[in-house]
């Protein structure tokens, strides 16, 4: 066994235990599920655990790779007969590899790890409640509508022409509105740090999560609901494992089945033929599979079709992290956007601002030399919704 | 006082051991079986391994050896309700569940079967062939009698029809039979009730039920067999093509933590026995038998499968199948990682066998009820010593062998049912 790497907040031996690799059969089948190891030829997730148990400098530079060529999906953990937690494993190894500063490739120039950092380290006064226009928020209250990045993602990506930002934040509000529930929004919220954990940085993410831990405190909400299921999973798995803190968090998705269910919520029939794309963070790491699903039958009823590959079975959108975008991440998104041609849909609905962002800056740029129907819409969930509330 | 007379439940292979057993060593043996004919399983097979025997005939004079035995009381289509008393004096409450034919009478002619007009799936065949809603199971069955399934007959389920009863001319239908519940007394219970099939819709990944051409270990048994869906002829179901290349799939639901943790134990021979059964149908079937491990521990087992790969043009590949896809001739695409080479590589087949995993029956659990019998964690039927008692449960008088208690393959379960003879016997002697 080689010597042990640091692993901030868990030793080699922790992790080895934790995340079962030790029980690897080497069957494959993780290989066989793997989104990235179909578009990235030579990876396949338990090569990871293979090259980390190697001492030699050529498994090393691999491993180095590799580590992040992983998407952290989730899926070939979902399908191991072993449960071995490969994304938990290269996540892991990925503080140790953060310590030796061994990173990837940023997207965007790294500004999405700009405001990070910028909210980790600076005592910002933000500009963040812009967004808010005829709908009713408060400063305190039992349900807490946890924002995410999405309005930075608005300047970025202006030429996405997304939804995202104002829109998508205010038709939640809306809804809540709506089902007589006034949403405490926080002016002081930072990053939830999935970035930042899942890229190894520890320290950053406990930074962030200590700022926002207190925020959350001052708003005494019980509830808190996200609309971006990477915040959903980090502020519920990752602020109890590396902080401590329990919360009760619930994606959007899961929010407004909800409120359909207990009849506080009354949509009527949509039109037009859509289906879903399940996010890799709400599918595989919190296993939500049927709250959207209520959600969207709710509303498109038989205009409703699955893609070939849903729910569990469902691949990532190709990346994450923002990094790694590269001609074989839009591999793994075609196949996705093919996948919901297939089913004749004219609206791919999502339930993730970053998977919205990736398909439609691939069908916005690449569409026709691909063959992609570039007339495909995306839409958030949350605003599909939104469009047909009852009156 | 001890009675002398015992109950096997179960009419598997084991129970038919059992009950042979206990019959010849003179005592008088109460054989129940809850389908209308015994043999279980292996009545099902196609061929045996390792010698590609010929089942049903090693399995038929077996059965009929104990349905005729002097000292053996059969009793199909019942089950067991209840039990009261202790080792050596129980009082076993046994449910006959009404045939609507008189057995008696019944010569086991098949002309009801024959103008019946109520088609129903045909579960011996799992599903795969058509049977009547009057039927005997299987060519072979034993007792050879009709019966009537309630689920399904017109005249049972709403008075009308009524067309079996004009054609017997032995005036053998009779509508009118209710349950009945018999009290017997005996001096010890022997537990034989096998196994069943693990829901392979619960893996969405290997897309059973939605590609038509991935199919289940026993369901391609029963392909290949000469009395089964297709008389004998290996035909795909999307369009009848004889298959070329076949990919069989271990491990499906076994030896995983999500679905059923234990090795089955006897998949990766009758994978290589269907392989090898498929190519002596059509010398041009090549198969390629995906696998984590091939475990062949019994005798002989391991040259069988070198035997597989020398002269039946069976490859093994050693890898764990991620998902399966179906490309638009509905052939299916199997993903896999290469694990020599450590490639992720794609094959297109003409068919997909699942070694599907095998579980503890319904049967097991509802004799386990009404016996007071505990389960272990995955359900089989609890042994408690199985070093030294390798037949004892949690019951005292009580006795289970076979598959019910855990997998096993024929001629282990075999040895096991000669096994919980020998101990009923001390029983019945009066030891403990």
């Amino acid at each position: 066994m080689p010597a042990e790497p640091k692993v901030k907040g868990m030793s080699q031996e922790e992790a080895f235990k934790k995340t079962n690799v030790l029980y690897c059969l080497d069957c494959g089948k993780c290989t066989g599920v793997c989104p990235a190891a179909l578009a990235r030829p030579g990876f396949a997730p338990r090569r990871v655990i293979e090259l980390a148990l190697m001492d030699d400098e050529g498994a090393k530079t691999a491993l180095n790779r590799y580590l992040w060529d992983c998407l952290t999906c989730g899926k070939c953990s979902n399908y191991c007969p072993e449960e071995v937690y490969f994304s938990e494993f290269v996540r892991a190894r990925r503080g140790a590899a953060y310590e030796e500063g061994n990173y990837s490739v940023k997207n965007h120039g790294g500004i999405t790890y700009a405001i990070s950092q910028a909210h980790a380290d600076l005592n910002l006064k933000q500009k963040r409640m812009d967004w808010v226009k005829g709908t009713k928020v408060a400063e305190k209250g039992e349900v807490l509508l946890f924002t995410g990045c999405l309005p930075y993602f608005e300047l970025f990506f202006k030429n996405l022409n997304l939804e995202y930002g104002s829109k998508v934040l205010n038709n939640a509000v809306k809804i809540m509105n709506k089902a007589g529930v006034t949403p405490a929004v926080m002016p002081n919220e930072v990053c939830c740090g999935h970035d930042e954990i899942w890229s190894g940085n520890l320290e950053r993410f406990q930074k962030l999560a200590k700022k926002n831990l207190a925020a959350i405190k001052a708003t005494g909400a019980k509830k808190i609901v996200t609309i971006c299921p990477e915040c959903a999973t980090t502020l519920k798995n990752d602020y109890a494992e590396f902080m401590g803190e329990k919360l009760e968090v619930v994606h959007i998705s899961e929010y407004l089945a909800e409120l359909l269910k207990d009849g506080k919520l009354k949509v009527k029939k949509g039109s037009g033929k859509v289906t879903f794309h399940d996010p890799c963070r709400l599918v595989q790491h919190m296993g939500v599979v049927n709250a959207p699903r209520d959600v969207i039958k709710a509303v498109g009823g038989e205009n409703f079709t699955e893609m070939r590959e849903s729910g569990v079975l469902a691949s990532c959108c190709g990346t994450t992290l923002w990094r790694n975008c590269d001609a074989l991440s839009e591999i793994m998104r075609h196949d996705r956007i093919k996948q919901a041609m297939e089913t004749g849909a004219e609206t791919l609905l999502t339930a993730c601002p970053k998977c919205q962002i990736h398909f439609k800056c691939t069908l916005s740029t690449k569409a026709e030399e691909s063959g992609l129907d570039k007339n495909l819409k995306v839409k958030d969930l949350v605003t599909y919704v939104a469009e047909n509330l009852e009156d | 006082m001890t009675t002398k007379e015992v109950m096997v439940v179960g009419g598997s292979i084991t129970g038919i051991q059992t009950a042979i057993d206990l019959g010849s060593r003179g005592y008088k043996v109460y054989f129940i079986e809850a389908s209308p004919s015994i043999g279980g399983r292996m009545a099902q097979l196609d061929k045996t391994f390792p010698t590609n025997d010929c089942s049903i005939c090693i399995l038929a004079p077996k059965m009929i050896e104990a349905y005729q035995h002097p000292n053996v009381v059969p009793m199909t289509y019942c089950d067991i309700a209840a039990i009261k008393g202790k080792a050596g004096d129980f009082t076993v409450t046994v449910r006959k569940k009404p045939r609507y034919v008189d057995i008696e009478k019944c010569t086991g002619c098949g002309e009801c079967m024959e103008k019946c007009p109520t088609k129903v799936k045909n579960d011996f065949d799992l599903d795969q062939s058509v049977r009547k809603a009057i039927y005997v199971p299987f060519p072979q069955a034993v007792p050879r009698k009709a019966t009537i399934d309630p689920k399904h007959c017109k005249m049972i389920l709403n008075g009308k029809c009524g067309v079996c009863k004009k054609t017997c001319q032995r005036g053998a239908i009779d509508y009118e039979q209710k349950e009945e519940l018999v009290d017997i007394k005996v001096g010890a219970v022997v537990v034989c009730t096998g196994f069943d099939y693990y829901d392979m819709n619960k893996m969405p990944e290997y897309a059973y039920g939605k590609a038509k051409n991935v199919v289940t270990a026993m369901e391609f048994e029963r392909l290949l067999n000469a009395s089964g869906p297709t008389m004998g002829h290996l035909v795909r179901a999307t369009d009848h093509k004889e298959p070329k290349k076949i990919a069989f799939v271990q491990c499906a639901g076994s030896r995983d933590q999500r679905h059923m943790a234990y090795c089955t134990g006897i998949c990766c021979m009758h994978s290589i026995k269907e392989a090898m059964l498929a190519h002596e149908h059509d010398a041009d079937v090549e198969s390629f038998i995906f696998y984590i491990d091939l475990r062949t521990p019994g005798k002989n087992f391991h040259e069988y499968l070198k035997r597989g790969g020398k002269d039946y043009k069976v490859n093994y590949i050693r890898s764990k199948v991620g998902k399966i896809t179906e490309d638009k001739d509905h052939n299916p695409v199997l993903w896999y990682e290469d694990t020599h080479d450590r490639k992720l590589k794609q094959m297109t087949v003409d068919m997909v066998v699942l070694a599907q995993a095998l579980i503890a029956s319904k049967g097991s659990h509802e004799a386990a009820k009404a016996l007071g019998l505990d389960l272990d964690e995955y359900g089989f039927i609890k042994i408690p010593d199985p070093v030294m008692k390798p037949t004892d449960t949690t019951v005292n008088g009580i006795f289970a062998c076979g598959f019910c208690q855990a997998p096993m393959d024929i001629p282990q379960s075999v040895t096991q049912a000669s096994g919980a003879a020998a101990r009923v016997s001390e029983i019945l002697e009066g030891g403990k």
